[in-house]
């Protein structure tokens, strides 16, 4: 691929504004949601009482 | 005995994965393939959608946002069907697993519905000179939105589990009315995109590299929805436990 070529898909025939923008704001949407993700997994496993059984197995006592 | 066992039965084998436990090992044995199903998915779909399928006639590259637009969109539908139908099945067998799949499911359908609607957005600018118009098609997809985020705030402002689910589910399957409105919208009401779908539709069949694309971002989209809701049914399943724990410790809820 030539600079040019680089340089004419980069500008995505005058709407790089629009194209890149698009897949920007879906990337970040969904790399937050992965990191809350983690965050809330790593969260409830921390806050799991230790026991002698997997600490990130369920507990198995909830009835609700 | 009580109803619940009776009805769970005629699930057949599938009823031991209502037990939290039984589907917290299912889970956490099929997410991984799914976050890695998603990854690939998403880069074949974007090298074929930004790369090698050719422009479009009508709008050029502006064109392909719509390997975004449409998996995004279609996966806001199907994610509030799927809460509608956990909700129903958790109403009429009281299955708890359900329940929390119907909560799982939703921050992840409005993350969608979000996509959705700001690529759509930013498609319709370049090709109809607007970023928004209150037609049927956007009005309802906005409107669903709305349901994504009413049944989330619904659940976190009440603090009985029992009566979180139960409320929650209601809204889920009321609002999967909404579901087929958005899908019809185009048919009844004529939108916005009318103008787009013509002109596409006017154009010879898409290249095969563009329908590879599609379908490849379209199941990158479901992979990710599938595993994103897995991960965040694992840790429902594990918050209730905690609950539970703590409040036969501490009879106060401290």
């Amino acid at each position: 691929m030539s600079w040019e070529q680089l340089l004419a898909f980069i500008d995505m025939g005058g709407h790089a504004a629009y194209v890149w923008g698009a897949y920007a704001i879906a990337a970040m949407g969904l790399v937050w949601e992965g990191v809350v993700l983690w965050m809330r997994r790593r969260q409830a496993v921390d806050e799991q009482p230790m026991s002698d059984d997997d600490a990130s197995a369920p507990s198995c006592t909830a009835r609700r | 005995m009580s109803r619940v066992p009776v009805a769970l039965s005629t699930l057949g084998p599938w009823a031991r994965y209502a037990a939290p436990e039984a589907c917290f090992d299912l889970a956490g044995r099929l997410q991984p393939h799914f976050w890695w199903g998603a990854a690939l998915l998403a880069l074949t779909g974007a090298a074929l959608g930004l790369v090698t399928a050719p422009d479009q006639f009508a709008q050029g590259d502006a064109y392909r946002i719509v390997f975004l637009h449409v998996p995004a969109a279609w996966m806001s539908l199907v994610i509030y069907l799927s809460m509608g139908l956990w909700a129903a099945v958790g109403l009429a067998l009281s299955t708890r697993v359900s329940f929390m799949m119907a909560r799982a499911l939703a921050p992840t359908g409005a993350m969608m519905t979000v996509i959705a609607l700001w690529s759509g957005a930013l498609w319709g600018k370049p090709t109809s000179g607007e970023w928004w118009v209150w037609d049927a098609q956007l009005s309802a997809e906005l409107l669903l939105l709305f349901l994504y985020l009413g049944f989330i705030l619904l659940q976190a402002t009440i603090d009985d589990p029992v009566r979180s689910d139960r409320a929650g589910a209601l809204l889920a399957v009321v609002g999967s009315v909404q579901v087929p409105v958005v899908w019809f919208a185009l048919q009844w009401w004529g939108t916005r995109q009318r103008g787009i779908a013509a002109a596409v539709g006017s154009l010879p069949p898409m290249a095969a590299w563009t329908v590879a694309g599609l379908a490849a971002m379209v199941g990158a989209f479901w992979a990710w929805s599938i595993a994103a809701s897995l991960h965040r049914m694992r840790s429902i399943i594990l918050e209730r436990g905690l609950d539970v724990r703590l409040a036969r410790t501490h009879p106060e809820g401290a």
